[in-house]
């Protein structure tokens, strides 16, 4: 009977386990729809929606116009070479897809195909990680939980639901897949393998900046190899192999191009390199030379390289060359930001992780993944060893910036799988031989056997069973909470429930988009700050002057400035760059506390890192940040405030609040009555999130007389005789 | 050179046989309450040649030809059937175009008829001033001739002008004639004995805070689905050619709370849809738009949509609604020859539409299209679609009408042929697919493709 059971259970594993795979993908893509469900087919957030512009670029003029792309729409007048300046990755992804289904008579819209990538994709990354466990451990059992693990993690959730179309949905998929294929490659020294590695890789060069962590990864579990002993020839031909191949692939993509070689995120993998096949070299040549001989060389050629590396190490930074990106080196430095970029510290996904955030984006796994790692370790093999390095890492980098919590996530994932899976595999196995120990402990001591090698009391090994089961629940019922509530708004459409529990649909920023893409001139140019750019590009289908690539310190900062500027000052700098509107973000009305008073400390902050005279005492009263009566003169003048605050005066306060009650700010404002010279109010949304003003022209007696030079020397002439003017004169 | 002129125009105006009839009567009802002019002429025809005669010539000055959107001419005791009308370019002049009613079966020597001519004028309503404050009331300039334009002599006439309100700028208060203005209606007349193409100006200046709305380009896309559904969808291009906003845009004050502000701003629009339509929704290019309601009405469905900003003066904006209708009430079929039967105009009423475009869409294989339609369209092709699982596409009627007006919202027929062998295509290609993958997938897994052997030994080995 038994051996009946075990025999079925054997003959149908293989379909249990396409079963499992096929469902663990279906759950992997249904997590991700409830955004679709709960509102609609749309891209979310702020930068998926230039990829979703570029896209359909790509979709309709094809690979060499979008290539070739000169976008002219924004930072004006600087504009932007799209194909240098981009992974393509997730474009051409979605661009081929669109095309292969319009060839199988598919005629999908490429906004579904944009959509649904990410969900599609994190259903690949479950099959990914699965083949992956694997791998590395042999089993199938860790690598079922891992996949499910995965396709379910409320990390990788957040930044793959349907609608989030961005780097990271197709990243994450690539790294994992790179990882088996070269593991697969340093395991059987095979070059299809390492070949297939490399292609993995280019796709994710091609995809994410995160690229750079394989090019670090593998040459530091190069080294970690080489130091226990376990580095063999097979491991060196996947590791030169993919690194020569990997590093020529990469060097096609436009934006990264020749910092394959020069950028110092590469440096590592290239020095791992170069000492890999020196130290081959010098184990050949000591097969030759014999030993004694070799000690001698050996410290000849120590001492020179030595000198000569840093030499060259030296020369590389002086004149330099070797350059670390503002992000990387707040990846090594945590503060480095903070004080030298605020641009980049000023992004909340750059900040540092909380244990909070940790455990609401990792659940469980914080937990499984300890055990997983030590069972990496005690157990070790090359592919388990690598896991175990992945996740140290991983785990430093997703301290510092709260975004490199993705990367961290799959790591989690496999160590938690293979916790979970030996933890039961060691418990169960008591279950299983609880007979034997029964019946060991049944007999009399005098004819007893020698103990049995697995026997705990059923009831230590039943309740520890248990507990583990409700864990893995518990994760279950928080992932799918975490995906139908916390991560699945589009952010660009926000609902709440009314008093009467209908819902209401706030529609703000759609409002003004569409009412710039309707009602302004095509060729309006539109400032704001840099967060609105590319959903003014991607949905208002007007020009901004700045936008979320942040390429462009100088430029940002000017905006700051305009904003942090006077309304005089300001209008003129704004006619200079030839804008047409001004967009701000307002939430003082209806609760919404992401707006533009809030952001505007780092605004000051970033102008004042390029123009000096902007500074952040000016807009501070005695240190405090303050919009009410107690702001200082330099705050109540600036163009953020005016146009912020341009007429809420006048508007009831709510819940028995004086008129000008900004109820995120949760203070009366301090001053009410102005009015805007320079400026006139075109359109302000329903809720007052988005308002957008336009800058007027100058005064035409103004220009006659600043520009032209015989008005001066009249003016100076009739000064000269004592002759009065007319009042209408501006006072100096 | 004059004279030639003159000799030449005589010779155009004497070619046409205006002796036959006389208008004894004309009744002219120019009605300015809604968001474009319609006026209404109702002539009482006196045939006094010896014979009856079919061709009633109507005149139409320059100006109203060119934003004529709509005309239609009927007997008044038979409304529904209406007469063809031409337009005879070689008789006009540099004043007025000159169209050709013609009325099949005649008008009786020595009878007397009443005719009706109906005119809708698209932008004949100007807002004057161009721009206004937001909390001004919307001014509207109209501008016609009082009497009808007749190349006949007329024995008596009356006008009456209908206004939405009773603040009335100013009106032409012509000199030794009879007007007369009593609250929101102005008459003048009753005039008698007036020649062939009498003219006198109307000037009208007057509050109208309507929205002016026009469709500049609707397209409405009705495709027929063999499996049971016709899926409607219709995009809308508007614009509000209402009096533009001077000064600057509030919310303080559109929801003022004493004083109405922005009166002629579109805030919403009304659509009647057929009882049976479900699946509604409501689009533009940005996604769905979330200000619509939908009723359900025992005969009818009730859509209100709302732009998603009110629509001031000048502003534009797009969007596309969808529904769909179940087949069984829209197509008829006698064994292979299927009738579809449909609104050919938009739901939306009181609106004018510049362009639009209807597209039937058929199924896949379907031939010998044809289409009956209860007026003239402009232009009518054929448009081939690929869409889902689609080998050699959709055939797609496409009919082109300018200025499409609630008159045009009258059902029309498609008739084509269709075997029903054909809707089993597509799941049978799927099938085959299907089948075929299967079929490789079995090949790959049976078949031994090694063509070294003793490595895959090694290998299981």
């Amino acid at each position: 009977m038994e051996s009946n059971f075990k025999g079925f259970i054997e003959r149908w594993a293989p379909v249990l386990r396409i079963v499992m795979l096929v469902m663990i993908c279906l759950i992997a893509v249904l997590i991700r729809v409830f955004s679709v469900i709960r509102f609609e087919s749309i891209i979310h957030e702020f930068d998926p929606w230039f990829n979703y512009r570029t896209t359909r670029y790509l979709a309709e003029k094809g690979v060499y116009e979008f290539w070739n792309w000169f976008d002219s729409n924004s930072w004006f007048p600087l504009g932007r070479v799209i194909g240098g300046t981009l992974y393509p990755g997730i474009m051409m992804t979605a661009g081929a897809l669109h095309q292969w289904a319009n060839l199988l008579t598919f005629p999908i819209d490429i906004r579904n195909v944009c959509v649904f990538l990410a969900p599609i994709f994190s259903a690949l990354t479950a099959l990914a990680c699965y083949l992956l466990t694997k791998e590395v451990t042999g089993k199938t059992e860790p690598s079922l939980f891992s996949a499910l693990f995965i396709s379910i993690v409320p990390s990788y959730i957040s930044r793959s639901v349907a609608g989030s179309y961005d780097y990271e949905g197709v990243a994450i998929f690539a790294l994992l897949f790179t990882f088996y294929l070269w593991i697969k490659a340093a395991n059987t020294g095979s070059l299809i393998w390492s070949g297939m590695a490399s292609l993995s890789f280019f796709y994710m060069a091609a995809s994410w900046g995160g690229y750079a962590f394989i090019v670090n990864i593998i040459p530091i579990f190069a080294i970690v190899l080489i130091l226990i002993g376990r580095f063999n020839t097979n491991t060196y031909i996947g590791y030169c192999s993919f690194h020569i191949l990997g590093t020529l692939l990469a060097m096609q993509i436009p934006f990264i191009g020749f910092q394959a070689v020069t950028a110092s995120e590469h440096l590592p993998s290239h020095t791992v390199f170069i000492f890999i096949n020196v130290y081959y070299f010098c184990e050949w040549i000591k097969e030759k030379v014999g030993e004694t001989r070799f000690n001698t060389l050996k410290k000849v050629v120590l001492g020179v390289s030595a000198t000569a590396i840093v030499l060259v190490a030296l020369f590389l930074t002086l004149t330099g060359r070797m350059k670390w990106t503002g992000r990387s080196l707040s990846l090594l430095d945590p503060t480095y930001a903070k004080k030298f970029i605020p641009i980049v510290a000023s992004v909340s996904e750059h900040q540092p992780t909380t244990w909070s955030s940790f455990f609401f984006d990792l659940h469980i796994l914080v937990f499984l993944a300890p055990a997983g790692f030590y069972y990496c370790i005690m157990e070790h093999n090359n592919g388990k060893l690598f896991i175990a390095l992945y996740g140290v890492l991983s785990v430093y980098f997703a301290s510092v910036m709260v975004r490199l919590l993705l990367v961290l996530a799959p790591a989690l994932c496999i160590l938690a799988g293979i916790g979970l899976s030996e933890t039961i595999h060691r418990f169960a196995r008591h279950i299983i031989h609880f007979r034997e120990w029964w019946d060991y402990y049944n007999t009399p001591e005098e004819i007893r056997g020698h103990k049995p090698k697995y026997g705990y009391p059923l009831e230590l090994s039943i309740p520890i069973l248990v507990i583990l089961a409700i864990s893995v629940i518990a994760y279950i019922n928080h992932c799918v909470w975490v995906g139908a509530e916390a991560y699945s708004s589009p952010t660009i459409i926000m609902s709440h429930k009314g008093h009467d529990g209908e819902k209401i649909i706030v529609d703000d920023y759609r409002e003004a988009y569409y009412w710039l893409r309707m009602n302004t001139k095509p060729d309006a140019k539109i400032m704001s700050w840099w967060d609105y750019g590319y959903q003014i590009t991607g949905m208002g289908n007007r020009t901004v002057l700045v936008d979320n690539n942040t390429w462009n310190n100088t430029h940002i900062a000017t905006v700051g400035m305009i904003f942090a500027s006077d309304d005089d000052e300001s209008a003129r700098l704004l006619r200079k760059l030839d804008a047409n509107y001004v967009l701000v973000l307002f939430g003082g009305l209806s609760y919404y506390s992401g707006d533009d008073i809030n952001k505007f400390l780092w605004m000051i902050r970033i102008a004042s890192g390029v123009f000096p005279h902007i500074k952040e005492d000016d807009f501070l009263n005695r240190g405090q940040y303050r919009v009410d009566g107690g702001a200082t003169e330099t705050m109540m003048k600036c163009l953020m405030y005016r146009l912020s605050y341009y007429r809420f005066g006048q508007v009831g306060g709510a819940y028995g609040k004086a008129p000008g009650y900004d109820v995120v700010r949760q203070t009366e404002i301090g001053l009410k009555d102005y009015e805007l010279k320079n400026y006139r109010e075109v359109y302000t949304t329903k809720h007052w999130i988005i308002r957008i003003f336009e800058i007027l022209p100058e005064d035409n007696r103004e220009v006659a007389r600043s520009k032209t030079q015989y008005i001066k020397k009249s003016e100076d002439y009739l000064l000269q005789y004592n002759l009065t003017r007319s009042k209408t004169r501006p006072s100096k | 050179m004059n004279m030639a002129l003159f000799i030449l125009l005589g010779v155009a105006v004497m070619a046409l046989d205006t002796s036959g009839f006389t208008n004894t009567y004309v009744d002219r009802v120019i009605d300015l309450t809604g968001r474009y002019s319609h006026s209404i002429n109702t002539i009482t025809v006196l045939n006094h040649a010896s014979s009856s005669v079919s061709k009633y010539y109507y005149a139409i000055s320059k100006d109203n030809y060119e934003k004529l959107a709509h005309i239609r001419a009927y007997f008044k005791d038979e409304p529904h059937n209406l007469f063809k009308i031409d337009h005879v370019p070689e008789e006009s002049t540099s004043q007025y175009e000159l169209l050709k009613i013609t009325i099949p079966r005649g008008i009786a020597s020595k009878a007397e008829t009443d005719l009706i001519v109906e005119e809708i004028l698209a932008q004949k309503l100007e807002p004057y001033p161009s721009k206004i404050g937001i909390f001004d009331p919307q001014l509207l300039w109209f501008e016609d001739n009082i009497h009808l334009l007749s190349p006949y002599k007329t024995k008596s006439s009356r006008t009456r002008v209908s206004f939405p309100t009773q603040n009335i700028e100013s009106y032409t208060q012509p000199e030794d004639m009879l007007y007369d203005l009593k609250g929101k209606e102005l008459t003048y007349g009753q005039y008698s004995d007036l020649p062939a193409f009498a003219n006198l100006p109307l000037q009208l200046h007057f509050e109208n805070s309507n929205p002016l709305p026009y469709f500049t380009r609707v397209e409405r896309q009705i495709e027929v689905s063999h499996w049971g559904n016709i899926a409607i969808s219709e995009f809308y291009n508007i614009i509000n050619r209402g009096a533009e906003l001077k000064g600057e845009f509030s919310r303080v004050d559109l929801s003022h709370r004493y004083k109405s502000a922005a009166q002629n701003a579109l805030e919403s629009l009304q659509a009647i849809l057929p009882k049976t339509s479900w699946g509604l929704s409501y689009r533009d290019e940005l996604g769905n738009v979330s200000t619509s309601r939908a009723r359900q009405h025992p005969s009818y469905v009730h859509l209100e949509v709302m732009p998603r900003f009110p629509m001031l003066g000048g502003w534009k904006s797009n969007w596309n609604i969808g529904y769909n209708l179940p087949m069984k009430y829209f197509v008829k079929n006698k064994g292979d020859q299927y009738m579809l039967n449909t609104t050919f105009g938009f739901p939306f009423k009181e609106i004018i539409a510049e362009e639009l475009i209807v597209k039937v869409i058929l199924p896949e294989g379907a031939t010998d299209i044809d289409v009956a339609l209860p007026f003239e369209i402009d232009h009518k092709h054929f448009e081939t679609l690929h869409s889902y699982l689609d080998t050699t596409g959709r055939p797609v009627l496409v009919l082109t009408k300018k200025n499409a007006v609630d008159y045009h919202r009258k059902p029309f027929q498609v008739i084509y042929k269709f075997s029903s062998v054909q809707m089993m295509r597509e799941p049978l290609m799927i099938s085959g697919i299907v089948l075929c993958a299967m079929l490789l997938l079995i090949f790959y897994y049976r078949f031994d493709l090694a063509l070294d052997k003793t490595l895959k030994k090694l290998k299981t080995e």
